[in-house]
C-alpha cells in the first residue's frame, strides 16, 4: 500500500506541482522532445530498497506496537490506555491482514484507485466532460480549497502590508522625520532666527548690554 | 600567563600598527599599507588567544587584571580586567578585524593606508571598552570608537554617506553624553572614585537609581540599537563600506549589550529589575515590529540591518529576564550574531563589488553563476533564521527557554522571530540566488575568488562549530553569569 | 599684613616695559624689507620674560609689592608663563600672514608687547585700580591692533565696535568699582575680602556694585548677554589679531575673574549672588553660542560663537564656588587657549596673499590636499567638541564634575545637551575636510617653523588627551597655593 501511495504521489507530484516546476518540466520536454521515460537506477534502486520494508514491515508490527520492544522509553498514562485497548483486539498478523481487507479505509482506497483507473485509462474522454459539467467543483479541488491563496493573501500579503505600514508610517514618518530630522530642523531654524539678533548695529549691541545689566539687577534684587 | 600584560597588548598592538600603517603615506605604498595592516590584525588576534587558553572558567571576579594610576586628580586608574563575557567579545573583535582587513584588500583603492589604519584603531579601542574596569576609562574608549567609524562611513561610503555618518555620530553622542552625567554623579556619590568595582558596591536610593538607569539606557539603547532609537543603523549600514558594516554589526552593536551587562545591571540592580518590563517590552517590539519591517525591504543591506536590530532585541530580552539561561543565551546570541551578521554583510559586499547594486530586484538566479558563493550564503541565511546546527539556533533557543521560565507570552512573542527571521532571510535569499538568471549583468558574474572564500569560509567554520559544539564558548560564561545574577538579586537600596 | 617692598616680583613686567621701548626705538631705524630683527627682538623679549618669571617664582605663598597692589603667586606665574608661550606661538603663526598684508611693522609688535604687559598686570593685580590699569592697557592695545589694517573697512568697523562697546564695559566696571569703594572703603583686593568678612561693608551697595563688575567681567570674557562684540570683532579683525584676541586675553580675563570675584568678593553672601548671575550668563552663552554657530558659513565667525559657548563652560567651572571648580576652570581656559591658537593658526596657514581662507568651503577636501594638516585640524576640532581621547574632553569633564558636585546636576545636563548641538558644527569642518572633494587645489605653503609648531600644538591635544594629569596637577596646585 505504501509503495503504491508513494508511486502515485510521485506521479501526481509531477502534475500538480508549482507552476515553475511544471514549466521546467515543459521546458525540459520542449527542449528535448522526449517522451516520459524510466528513471535511472540511482532512483529505482532506492525505491526498490524502500519498497521491500514497505511491504514486509507489517509482519513484525505486532512485536513493536503491542509487545515489549519500547520497554520503559514510552510512558503511557493510565487515563489514555489507547494501545492497551487496541491490543485486546490484536490476534496476530494474519488475522489483522484479513480484518484489514474488510475495513472501510481499504475499500475507500480501492474505490479511489478504481475511479482513477476508470477515468484516466478506460474512459479518457471523461475528464474533459466532467470538467465542463462540474467546473466549479474541479476548480475548488485544484485550488486546494483556496487555503494556499488565503495564506498568500492573508499571512504573507498581510505581513508585507503590515511591515510596509510600520516601516513607512512608524520608522520613516514618526521616528526619523518627526523626531530625529525634526529636532535637527528645529535647531537649524532657531539658528537662522537667532543670528538676526546680531544685527550689526552698534547701538543694538550696547542696548543688549544695558538690558543685560537690568536683567541681572532685577534678578539680584528680587531675592 | 607568560607574565605579559596581555590586555594592554590587545589594546595597543592594533593601535600601534595603525600608526605604522598611517606612516606608509600615500596610495603609492598601498601594498605596504595592506601588508602591515594584515600583520597588525593577525598580531592583534594572536595576542588575544592566550587570554582564552589561560582563562580560569571556574574563577570568580576579573582575571588578567592590570592597575596603574592615570589621572590622579580624579582618582582615575588605568584599570583593566576581563571575565567570561568580555573574553568572548574580545576574541570576536580581534577575529573580525583580521577578516575585515582581508575583505578590503583589493576593494579599497583610495586612501588605503587611512582605511586600514582606521580599522586597526577601531579594533584596539573596542578591546579597550571590553576590558576597562574604570568607568572613565570605559567612557573614553566607548566614545573614542565613534571617530574612526565616522571617518570610515564618511570617506568610503555610499552616496548618502554624509547624512548617515553625522546621524550615527550625533545619535550615539547624545546617549553617551547623558551617561557621562550619570558617571559624574556616581563619582561624586562614591566620594571620588571612578572604579567600577566601587560603583558595584555603592548603595543608591531608588529614585537616583532610576535616573542613572535611564541615563545609561540612553547610551546603550542607542548603541544596541533598541526600538525606537534604532533608525541610525539602517542608514549607517546602507552607506558604509562593506568592512565598516561588518565591524559595525559584528562588534560595535555589542558595545551596547556589554554596557548593559557591565554597567546598568550591577550598578543599579533595583532600577534594572523595576524597569525590566519596560526593556522587555521594547525588546519584543524590536523582535516583532522590526521583523515585519525587514520583510518589506528592497535593499539587501537595509534588510540585514533590520534583521540585526531584531536579533539584538533577543539579546536585550535575554539580559532583562534575569535568569541564567536568558543571560547566557543573550551572550551566546551576541557572539553568534557577530559571526552571522558579519558574514551576511560580507556576502552582500561580494555581490555589490561585482554588480554595484544592493537592490534585490536587480538580482535573480545567482546560483547559476556563483554556486560556491550560493552555498556559503545559504549557510549564513540559515544561521540567521536560527536553523539548529548553526550558531544562530543556540542563542535563540536558550533565550526562548529562559523567557519561558519568566513568562509564557515573552517566549511566545520571542519565538515569533523564528518565523519572521526565516521569512525575510529566506525570501531575500530565494529572490536573489534561486530562479533563472534575471539579466545579462547577473549572467556575467564570476564566482568568489580565493580571498573571499577564505574570509567567508572562516566565518562558516565558526558558525558551524558554534552551532554544533557551543561548549567552548559557553563554559567560560557560567561563573560570570552566576556571579552577575547573584549580585543583581541583592538590593542596593540604602538601609533606612 | 606686611608689605615688603622688593621689586623682584615685578621684574618680568619691568623687563617687558624696558624691552618694549627698545623695540619701538629700534624699529625706527629699520627698513621695511628687513624688519625680521623686530620680530626676533619681540620673541626674545617674551622668552626673557618667561625666564625671569620662572626664576622669580615665589617659594612660599604669595608675595606682595607696590604697596600691596601687585601680587606674585603660583597662579599668576603659571598663567603668565602660558601667556608668554601663547603670544610667542601666535607671532610664529602670524608672521607670514601679516607680512603678506603689510602689517609687519614695529607698531604691530610693540602693540603686542603692550597688550602682553597689560595682561601681566591684570594677572598679578591685587588692587582694583591695578586691575583696571592692566585691563585698559590690554584693551587699548587690542583696539589699535584690530584697526591696524587701515584699508580694510571691515577691520575699521570691527575696531570701532570693539572700542565703543569696550568703553561702555569699562565704564560699567569703573562704576561698579566705585560702588565697592563706597561700600567697603578700600580698593585693595585682599583688604576688601577682610572688610567684607568683618561685616563692615554695606550689603546693598556692595551687591549693586557687584552686578556692574560682573557685567564688565562678562564683556571681557565674551559671555552672553555681553557677547555682541565677539562675532563682529573676530570676523572683522585680521586673522592674526583675532588669534591674539581669542587666546591670551582669555587667560588674563580668567585671572581677572579669580582676583575680583573669588578673592575679593568671594564671601559667602556675595558668592551666592554672583553665582546666580553667572548661572544665567553661562546658560545663555552655551545656548546662543552653540545654536547660532550652526548657521555660520565663515570659519572665523563660527569660532567666535564657539568661543562664546566655551566661555559658558568656563563660567560653569567658576560658579561651582569651590577650589575644585576654580582649578577645573583654569584647566579649561588653558586647554581652550591651546585649541584656539591652533585653530586660528590653521586659518593663517591656509591663507595666502589674496586669499583669506576664512570661509568653511575653503576647507573642502583638505584631506586630499594635505592629509597631515587635515589630521591636525581634525584633532583640534574634535578637541573643541569635547570628544575623548582629546584634551577638550577632560576640560569639559572637570568642569561638569565640579558643577555636579556643587549640586547643580541640572546645569550639567543642560551643558551636555548644548555641547551635543555644538558637536554638529565642529563635525561639519571634519566632514568638509574628509568627505568632500577639493575645490581649490593650490598647494598649501607653510614655513618650517609654522609646520613644527602646528604639529606640536595639535598633537598636544592628543597628548593631553592621553595623559592629562600633569597639566591638571599644575592647575590644581596653582589654585591651592594662591587661594
Amino acid at each position: 500500500m505504501a509503495v503504491d501511495a508513494e508511486r502515485a504521489a510521485q506521479d501526481q507530484g509531477v502534475k500538480h506541482d508549482e507552476h515553475h516546476d511544471a514549466k521546467k518540466h515543459d521546458d525540459h520536454h520542449d527542449a528535448h522532445h522526449a517522451a516520459p521515460h524510466e528513471s535511472p537506477w540511482v532512483v529505482t534502486l532506492p525505491l526498490v530498497l524502500l519498497a521491500i520494508p514497505s511491504v514486509c514491515a507489517g509482519w513484525i508490527i505486532g512485536e513493536f506496537v503491542f509487545g515489549r520492544y519500547f520497554g520503559n522509553s514510552i510512558v503511557v498514562f493510565d487515563s489514555h490506555p489507547a494501545i492497551a485497548a487496541l491490543a485486546k483486539d490484536f490476534q496476530g498478523v494474519i488475522p489483522m491482514i484479513l480484518h484489514g481487507f474488510t475495513s472501510l479505509p481499504f475499500w475507500f482506497a480501492v474505490a479511489g484507485a478504481g475511479t482513477a483507473y476508470y477515468i484516466y485509462v478506460m474512459r479518457p474522454d471523461l475528464p474533459a466532460v466532467l470538467r465542463a459539467k462540474w467546473g466549479v467543483v474541479v476548480k475548488i479541488l485544484m485550488d486546494k480549497y483556496g487555503f494556499d491563496r488565503f495564506n498568500d493573501w492573508f499571512f504573507a500579503g498581510g505581513a508585507r502590508k503590515l511591515g510596509g505600514g510600520l516601516w513607512k508610517g512608524g520608522d520613516v514618518a514618526v521616528i526619523d522625520n518627526f523626531f530625529v530630522n525634526g529636532s535637527a530642523r528645529v535647531v537649524g531654524w532657531f539658528s537662522t532666527v537667532l543670528r538676526r539678533v546680531q544685527s550689526g548695529y552698534i547701538y543694538h549691541y550696547a542696548f543688549a548690554m544695558i538690558i543685560g545689566i537690568l536683567l541681572l539687577l532685577t534678578m539680584i534684587f528680587r531675592y | 600567563m607568560y607574565g605579559l600584560p596581555l590586555l594592554s597588548l590587545s589594546i595597543w598592538v592594533p593601535i600601534v600598527f595603525g600608526v605604522a600603517v598611517l606612516a606608509t603615506g600615500s596610495d603609492r605604498n598601498a601594498t605596504a599599507a595592506r601588508l602591515l595592516a594584515l600583520i597588525g590584525a593577525i598580531a592583534g588576534f594572536l595576542v588575544t588567544l592566550p587570554l582564552y587558553t589561560g582563562f580560569n572558567s571556574a574563577g570568580s571576579g576579573f582575571q588578567y587584571v592590570e592597575l596603574a594610576p592615570w589621572i590622579a586628580s580624579f582618582n582615575v586608574n588605568y584599570h583593566l580586567g576581563i571575565d567570561g563575557l568580555s573574553l568572548l567579545l574580545i576574541l570576536l573583535n580581534s577575529f573580525t578585524t583580521v577578516l575585515v582587513v582581508v575583505a578590503g584588500w583589493e576593494i579599497i583603492t583610495q586612501k588605503v593606508a587611512q582605511y586600514m589604519a582606521a580599522f586597526l584603531f577601531l579594533s584596539g579601542l573596542m578591546n579597550g571598552v571590553f576590558c576597562a574596569l574604570d568607568a572613565l576609562l570605559f567612557y573614553v574608549f566607548f566614545e573614542a570608537t565613534l571617530i574612526p567609524m565616522f571617518i570610515i562611513i564618511g570617506v568610503w561610503g555610499g552616496p548618502n554617506r554624509i547624512y548617515a555618518s553625522v546621524k550615527f555620530f550625533l545619535y550615539t553622542l547624545l546617549g553617551s553624553l547623558l551617561s557621562l552625567i550619570a558617571l559624574i554623579y556616581l563619582y561624586n556619590t562614591a566620594e571620588g572614585s571612578f572604579s567600577l568595582l566601587d560603583f558595584y558596591q555603592l548603595p543608591l536610593g531608588l529614585g537616583a537609581q532610576i535616573l542613572i538607569f535611564f541615563a545609561f539606557f540612553m547610551a546603550f539603547a542607542v548603541k544596541v540599537p533598541m526600538w525606537p532609537v534604532h533608525t541610525w543603523l539602517p542608514d549607517a549600514h546602507v552607506e558604509a563600506p562593506t568592512g565598516g558594516s561588518v565591524v559595525l554589526a559584528a562588534i560595535m552593536l555589542k558595545l551596547g549589550g556589554y554596557g548593559f551587562l557591565r554597567l546598568s545591571l550591577p550598578i543599579v540592580p533595583d532600577a534594572s529589575q523595576y524597569l525590566a518590563g519596560f526593556v522587555i517590552f521594547l525588546s519584543l517590539v524590536a523582535v516583532v515590529y522590526i521583523g515585519l519591517v525587514a520583510l518589506v525591504q528592497t535593499d539587501m543591506k537595509k534588510l540585514i540591518a533590520y534583521s540585526s536590530i531584531s536579533h539584538m532585541g533577543f539579546v536585550t530580552l535575554g539580559i532583562f529576564i534575569f535568569n541564567a539561561q536568558g543571560m547566557e543565551g543573550a551572550i551566546i546570541q551576541m557572539i553568534s550574531h557577530g559571526f552571522v551578521s558579519g558574514a551576511l554583510f560580507l556576502c552582500v559586499g561580494v555581490l555589490y563589488d561585482r554588480m554595484h547594486s544592493r537592490q534585490i530586484a536587480d538580482y535573480g538566479g545567482v546560483v547559476n553563476r556563483m554556486p560556491v558563493f550560493a552555498a556559503l550564503f545559504m549557510l549564513f541565511a540559515m544561521a540567521n533564521s536560527g536553523l539548529p546546527g548553526t550558531s544562530g539556533f543556540v542563542g535563540e533557543f536558550t533565550v526562548i527557554m529562559g523567557a519561558m521560565k519568566a513568562n509564557f507570552w515573552y517566549a511566545f512573542l520571542a519565538a515569533s522571530t523564528l518565523i519572521f527571521g526565516a521569512a525575510y532571510t529566506l525570501w531575500m535569499y530565494k529572490r536573489v540566488i534561486f530562479g533563472a538568471v534575471a539579466n545579462h549583468h547577473v549572467a556575467e558574474l564570476q564566482d568568489i575568488n580565493l580571498r573571499e572564500f577564505l574570509v567567508l569560509g572562516a566565518l562558516a567554520a565558526a558558525v558551524i562549530m558554534m552551532g554544533v559544539w557551543p561548549d567552548p564558548f559557553a563554559e567560560v560564561l557560567h561563573t560570570s553569569v552566576n556571579d552577575l545574577l547573584t549580585h543583581v538579586s541583592q538590593s542596593k537600596l540604602p538601609v533606612e | 599684613m606686611q608689605y615688603i617692598q622688593p621689586l623682584w616680583p615685578a621684574y618680568p613686567e619691568l623687563f617687558l616695559l624696558f624691552m618694549v621701548c627698545v623695540v619701538l626705538v629700534a624699529d625706527l631705524f629699520m627698513h621695511d624689507d628687513n624688519r625680521t630683527a623686530t620680530y626676533t627682538l619681540t620673541q626674545f623679549t617674551l622668552a626673557g620674560c618667561a625666564l625671569i618669571t620662572w626664576f622669580t617664582a615665589p617659594d612660599s605663598g604669595p608675595t606682595y609689592t607696590f604697596s600691596g597692589m601687585f601680587v606674585d603667586d603660583l597662579m599668576s606665574d603659571v598663567l603668565k608663563l602660558i601667556t608668554y608661550f601663547t603670544v610667542m606661538g601666535i607671532l610664529v603663526y602670524s608672521r607670514a600672514y601679516i607680512t603678506a598684508r603689510g602689517m609687519f611693522r614695529g607698531e604691530f609688535f610693540s602693540l603686542v608687547l603692550f597688550s602682553t604687559l597689560g595682561m601681566m598686570i591684570m594677572i598679578s593685580a591685587n588692587h582694583l585700580l591695578a586691575l583696571y590699569l592692566g585691563l585698559e592697557l590690554l584693551s587699548l592695545s587690542l583696539y589699535a591692533m584690530v584697526a591696524l589694517q587701515r584699508d580694510s573697512a571691515r577691520a575699521t568697523e570691527a575696531a570701532m565696535k570693539y572700542f565703543i562697546l569696550g568703553a561702555l564695559a569699562s565704564g560699567m566696571l569703573l562704576y561698579g568699582m566705585s560702588m565697592i569703594y563706597g561700600a567697603a572703603g578700600t580698593l585693595e583686593i585682599t583688604r576688601l575680602a577682610n572688610v567684607i568678612a568683618d561685616g563692615s561693608a554695606k550689603g546693598n551697595i556692595l551687591t549693586f556694585g557687584l552686578v556692574f563688575l560682573v557685567a564688565g567681567v562678562g564683556f571681557k570674557l565674551g559671555a552672553a548677554p555681553f557677547h555682541m562684540w565677539v562675532p563682529d570683532v573676530y570676523h572683522g579683525a585680521p586673522t592674526a589679531v583675532t588669534a591674539f584676541i581669542g587666546s591670551a586675553p582669555k587667560l588674563a580675563a580668567f585671572a581677572f575673574v579669580m582676583r575680583l570675584l573669588v578673592q575679593g568678593l568671594g564671601a559667602e553672601e556675595l558668592l551666592v549672588e554672583w553665582r546666580q548671575m553667572l548661572i544665567v550668563m553661562a546658560v545663555l552663552s552655551l545656548a546662543l553660542g552653540n545654536i547660532i554657530a550652526i548657521a555660520q558659513t565663515n570659519l572665523k565667525r563660527m569660532l567666535a560663537y564657539s568661543t562664546i559657548s566655551h566661555m559658558g563652560f568656563l563660567l560653569l567651572g567658576i560658579l561651582s564656588g569651590d577650589l575644585n571648580g576654580y582649578a577645573s576652570g583654569m584647566f579649561y581656559v588653558v586647554v581652550y587657549v591651546l585649541m584656539n591658537i591652533g585653530a586660528f593658526g590653521m586659518i593663517m596657514l591656509m591663507a595666502r596673499t589674496d586669499f583669506e581662507a576664512e570661509e568653511l568651503n575653503d576647507y573642502k577636501g583638505l584631506n586630499q590636499r594635505s592629509p597631515w594638516f587635515a589630521f591636525l585640524m581634525l584633532l583640534l576640532m574634535l578637541s573643541m567638541a569635547g570628544i575623548p581621547p582629546l584634551a577638550g574632553f577632560y576640560a569639559k569633564l572637570a568642569v561638569l564634575q565640579s558643577v555636579a558636585q556643587a549640586g547643580y546636576v541640572w546645569l550639567a545636563v543642560v551643558a551636555v545637551i548644548f555641547s551635543l548641538i555644538g558637536a554638529y558644527y565642529y563635525l561639519r569642518i571634519v566632514r568638509l575636510m574628509y568627505f568632500e572633494d577639493a575645490a581649490d587645489n593650490t598647494p598649501i605653503y607653510a614655513t618650517g617653523d609654522v609646520r613644527i609648531l602646528m604639529t606640536i600644538n595639535a598633537l598636544a591635544m592628543l597628548f593631553f588627551g592621553v595623559l592629562p594629569q600633569p597639566l591638571m596637577q599644575i592647575c590644581v596646585d596653582s589654585i591651592l597655593a594662591s587661594f
